[in-house]
């Protein structure tokens, strides 16, 4: 049996109002407060200067300024739209490497597609086909991973660009199949709801419920909201010596 | 023996006294050591006070070189110590080169409190099942995680990697680990409020 060991830290405290107030004050001394524009925009950038730099544009260009994978730069005074394969691209072409690397390792042909057009993506900035192969990624592959741009919270000011995150899960089919029951019982449940016949749906489609274990969280992925019900792991570090990476 | 622990406390004593007096207006974090020792004994009845402010002609130290390691005060000739927490008391005979230490951590929490917050536990998984290829693709899909890690980093605070770097010359392995947790010198919504 090959088992694979994952340090991953468990959350003691509750949440609390104190907790609360903490939000993105910095632990470190002399560090500015937090830009609402995160690092997509230049620090200094006020809603008027964007609004007049949009109306400035071409549609065509004004869709990318408020694009999900663009960044916003300051060039001389002037503002500009670069995109991601280009503002991150030496990281981006390294990543894409990798993913090539693992897709033609991996057994499920379908994780395949979607690693091997994730990667493409990363060079061409088009992200639209490989969200579709990850749809498409098959219930049977024993690995799932979700890679690439797609939250826009860190974007406080417009709500506007992805910021990256990466999940590794390996899936645990046996607790799967245990979790099954839930599953096909969910119908059952909703003939019996104690309510007017008119209100029960008949066209119920019962969730999929995937148990996994999870060996890497990154990016923004760190805040992620499954972090508690898979038993990690935003701020787990993999043993990275026991596969030799 | 008595003359240099006498000596030590009384040091360790002034050198916070005149900490305090030469840095009440520059230093917002300061706070007197009475009312510190039940904020860092129970957490949880913390009092949060406004945070620092900062003006925007302000040179942050990440912006200089060697900065954060050596915080100088103004009109005094020697760094001062600044006892921070009662933290820094529990221990006292190693504690003492931690306390000459100027530390670049704020707030209420030291790292280790917000580390000790954290308890590490390891987990096995059966991964009989899983084929030999898709195990051998584990590190690359890793690599690349670390990578979207780094890029991540400076999609969050543009000064992320400038300060990564600084904190590995300090060599402060606790301080470093709180702030690849949060990913970056933020304490963020999600992290902070589990």
């Amino acid at each position: 049996m090959i088992c694979i060991k994952v340090h991953i830290v468990l959350p003691r405290s509750v949440r609390t109002d104190e907790a609360r107030n903490e939000d993105n004050k910095p632990f470190i001394k002399d560090v500015p407060p937090h830009p609402k524009g995160a690092g997509f925009y230049p620090t200094d950038l006020t809603k008027d200067e964007f609004e007049q730099f949009l109306k400035s544009l071409s549609p065509k260009d004004k869709e990318q300024a408020e694009g999900y994978y663009t960044v916003i730069r300051r060039h001389n005074k002037t503002l500009s739209i670069v995109r991601y394969s280009t503002e991150y691209e030496s990281l981006l072409t390294s990543a894409a490497h990798h993913f090539e690397k693992a897709a033609s390792l991996v057994s499920d042909a379908t994780l395949k597609d979607f690693l091997v057009s994730r990667a493409a993506a990363f060079l061409s900035n088009e992200y639209i086909d490989s969200d579709v192969a990850w749809y498409n990624v098959s219930s049977e592959s024993p690995l799932e991973v979700t890679a690439g741009p797609y939250e826009v919270y860190d974007d406080e000011l417009y709500g506007y660009k992805a910021g990256f995150e990466i999940l590794i899960h390996v899936r645990d089919f046996n607790a799967t199949e245990q979790l099954q029951k839930f599953t096909n019982s969910l119908s059952w449940i909703e003939e019996r709801l104690p309510v007017d016949e008119k209100y029960r749906n008949t066209e119920l489609k019962a969730p999929v419920i995937v148990v996994v274990n999870q060996i890497w969280a990154g990016g923004m992925g760190r805040n992620t909201n499954t972090r508690l019900l898979q038993g990690s792991c935003a701020d787990c570090s993999f043993r990275t010596n026991d596969v030799g990476v | 023996m008595s003359f240099k622990v006498t000596f030590c406390v009384l040091w360790l004593l002034l050198s916070s006294l005149f900490a305090s007096a030469a840095n009440r207006d520059r230093h917002p974090t300061f706070r007197p050591l009475a009312s510190r020792t039940t904020k860092v004994l129970h957490p949880s009845s913390a009092k949060h006070t406004s945070t620092p402010k900062s003006t925007s002609t302000t040179k942050y130290p990440y912006e200089g070189k060697d900065s954060l390691s050596k915080v100088r005060w103004p009109g005094r000739r020697f760094p001062v110590p600044i006892i921070d927490s009662i933290a820094d008391l529990h221990f006292l005979p190693p504690g003492i080169t931690r306390i000459l230490k100027n530390k670049m951590y704020t707030g209420d929490l030291t790292p280790q409190q917000r580390l000790a917050q954290f308890p590490a536990y390891s987990l096995t998984a059966n991964t009989s099942h899983v084929p030999k290829g898709d195990i051998e693709a584990i590190p690359h899909l890793i690599r690349a995680g670390k990578l979207l890690d780094e890029l991540y980093l400076s999609q969050w605070w543009e000064g992320n990697i400038k300060l990564r770097e600084q904190i590995v010359k300090t060599g402060d392995k606790d301080v470093l680990e709180v702030f690849d947790m949060y990913k970056g010198p933020y304490c963020t919504s999600t992290v902070c409020s589990y």
